[in-house]
């Protein structure tokens, strides 16, 4: 079953962003996307969670148009993201950041939102700094509070920025662990990343995009083999 | 809870009970002096659960003050309710009216929206003016005929003070029942980042307009009792800038700004510069302003601020506090 799917959406800023983007996502599958800087992958991400109205073009999700929806409301139908740059709620404290994810974003039973936050903080290895405000934490740790609060609304799709950037080569190793042990409890995933043999790991299919728009879609071995990627990126080593 | 919230729970509830009595055994002055550093109190608990852990910095509250202050004057001596009970009444008023407000106001971004609501009060204020029943901007009067009928001079002072009294120990409850729940959750994540707690779920403006309605409920039930304790009033007092907002903006930033003991801290040196001051209000307003300004660069969270960082503790437990252990 497609459980997003994104249709010809255009989206200009100052420039075109994203040009006629359109791609889809199985239930279950782990899809990774690639593009150079300022390709539109996080303008992308941004469409799809509802923080970027597209100027043409639409968003679904199962089956329904989700384009005019509100971002809150498009949380609680199961799309959730960690973004790029982590922006948590400074005042309050780790456990209460999981909790507020866990208590508006997800729908269900109340009495469970405590034990969804405590289980978010366990996969993302934050449990000890539970109590710290989030203001004081580290990048690394501001990261895995992004993680811990996108799965703390407990989505079917979880949607992943280039949360591996900034991490050391260790650092990224146990990262590319905890996404695989998330994807093989049957999350759906969407992942940007910079890092492409982190994203080898895990991704099943993998969509290259350049200048807003898709150039390579499929097999991901086969899609880093395309000639055209393969310009894109040279393009960008060489410099 | 922490042994330094429990002493501090256990001495506020003392404080408030000792308070309580006061009219059986205190001097008439205190007694005076006392009404205005309850109804101060709050205004500043009610302004910092605003600003302080919604972002929503309104320098407009003194528009519900006189709303509050029209609306009590025509209940209670233009018609014949009891004044005190057109206290409630008036904050049932107040809150009506804060939700047209808000969808006038919440469409502004900070600063824009802190001279939104500004604006808002000063276009209340000049409405009134224009209202012949309400005195036309004439200094209007309660009196024993009307409003006071049945009422003896030394009965209505007394009311007046548990009145000042409830509603502090009312709005010291609704902060610790807020905070301690979703909607406090939610405020706090929507006060750091609107579009990030939007993106995790949270309704923000269902929330905003929440705790937007709870504090224009309780600035007008405060404000309606300030004006049948001044037996008066005056237009351009009622919806003065400078008493019910500037004042007690300088009284939250004093104590701390988003810190649940600020708005008392910030009290007791109103208080001690009060008594300092005797009546001498523009004094006093200058004193208070610059203490403001220079606790915004000292420490921005205020004497709470350098408490916290000499000493960790709260004394109204409101962080959710996970206890590791137990997992
Ligand atoms: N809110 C915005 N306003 C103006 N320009 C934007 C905005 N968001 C993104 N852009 C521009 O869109 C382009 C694509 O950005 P982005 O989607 O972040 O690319 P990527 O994530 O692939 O690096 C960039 O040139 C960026 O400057
Ligand atoms: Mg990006």
């Amino acid at each position: 079953m497609t459980v997003l799917e994104v249709r010809d959406v255009s989206k200009t800023f100052v420039g075109p962003v994203l040009e006629g983007m359109s791609f889809s996502v199985e239930n279950g599958e782990a899809v990774g996307i690639v593009g150079p800087n300022g390709a539109g992958k996080t303008t992308l991400l941004n469409v799809v969670v509802g923080d970027v109205t597209p100027d043409v073009g639409s968003v679904w999700f199962k089956q329904q148009n989700i384009t005019a929806l509100p971002s809150n409301h498009r949380c609680r139908l199961g799309i959730a993201k960690a973004s790029q740059i982590p922006r948590p709620f400074d005042g309050l404290t780790v456990f209460e950041n999981v909790l507020t994810a866990a208590t508006f974003g997800r729908v269900g039973d109340r009495s469970h939102d405590e034990d969804v936050a405590v289980e978010s903080l366990v996969t993302t290895d934050l449990l000890a700094k539970a109590n710290s405000v989030a203001g004081s934490l580290t990048l690394l740790d501001r990261k895995r509070l992004e993680l811990a609060r996108a799965l703390a609304s407990q989505p079917t799709v979880l949607l992943l920025d280039e949360i591996a950037g900034g991490l050391t080569e260790a650092e990224v190793h146990v990262l590319v662990e905890k996404v695989s042990q998330i994807h093989r409890a049957g999350m759906t995933i969407v992942w940007i990343e910079h890092v492409v043999h982190a994203l080898m790991k895990v991704a099943e299919r993998l969509i290259a995009m350049s200048f807003g728009q898709k150039i390579a879609d499929g097999n991901p071995s086969h899609v880093m083999a395309d000639p055209a990627v393969r310009e894109v990126y040279l393009g960008v080593e060489g410099e | 809870m922490s042994r330094g919230s429990r002493i501090g729970t256990v001495g506020m509830t003392l404080i408030f009970v000792v308070l309580g009595f006061f009219p059986l055994y205190g001097s008439d002055r205190m007694q005076v002096t006392l009404v205005q550093v309850l109804t101060y109190l709050t205004l500043a608990i009610m302004w910092n659960l605003l600003a302080g852990y919604s972002g929503l910095v309104s320098v407009g509250q003194q528009g519900f003050i006189g709303i509050a202050a029209y609306s009590m004057f025509s209940m209670s001596e233009l018609n014949s309710i009891d004044p005190f009970v057109s206290v409630p009444l008036s904050a049932m008023v107040c809150a009506a009216i804060s939700i047209p407000v808000a969808l006038l106001v919440f469409r502004l971004r900070g600063g824009y929206f802190a001279i939104g609501t500004w604006v808002v009060a000063e276009v209340f204020r000049l409405l009134t003016l224009e209202i012949n029943v309400l005195g036309a901007g004439n200094v209007q009067s309660l009196t024993t005929k009307n409003a006071f009928s049945g009422y003896g001079l030394e009965v209505r002072k007394n009311l007046v003070f548990w009145s000042a009294w409830m509603l502090a120990i009312g709005a010291t409850l609704t902060t610790i029942f807020v905070l301690r729940s979703r909607l406090g959750l939610a405020l706090q994540a929507v006060r750091d980042d609107a579009d990030g707690a939007r993106g995790l779920g949270v309704d923000i403006t269902r929330v905003r307009m929440i705790i937007w309605m709870i504090v224009a409920a309780w600035t007008g039930a405060t404000g309606a009792l300030i004006h049948i304790n001044s037996a008066t009033v005056t237009n351009r007092d009622a919806f003065s800038v400078a008493s019910w907002t500037a004042l007690v903006v300088f009284i939250v930033i004093i104590g701390g700004v988003g810190s649940t003991i600020g708005p008392y801290l910030g009290v007791g040196v109103y208080w001690i510069i009060t008594e300092q001051l005797k009546q001498q209000n523009t004094w006093r307003f200058i004193v208070l302003g610059a203490l403001a300004a220079t606790m915004s660069v000292v420490s921005p969270k205020g004497i709470a601020g350098l408490i916290h960082r000499w000493k960790p503790f709260e004394i109204f437990p409101v962080t959710r506090r996970l206890e590791v252990g137990k997992e």
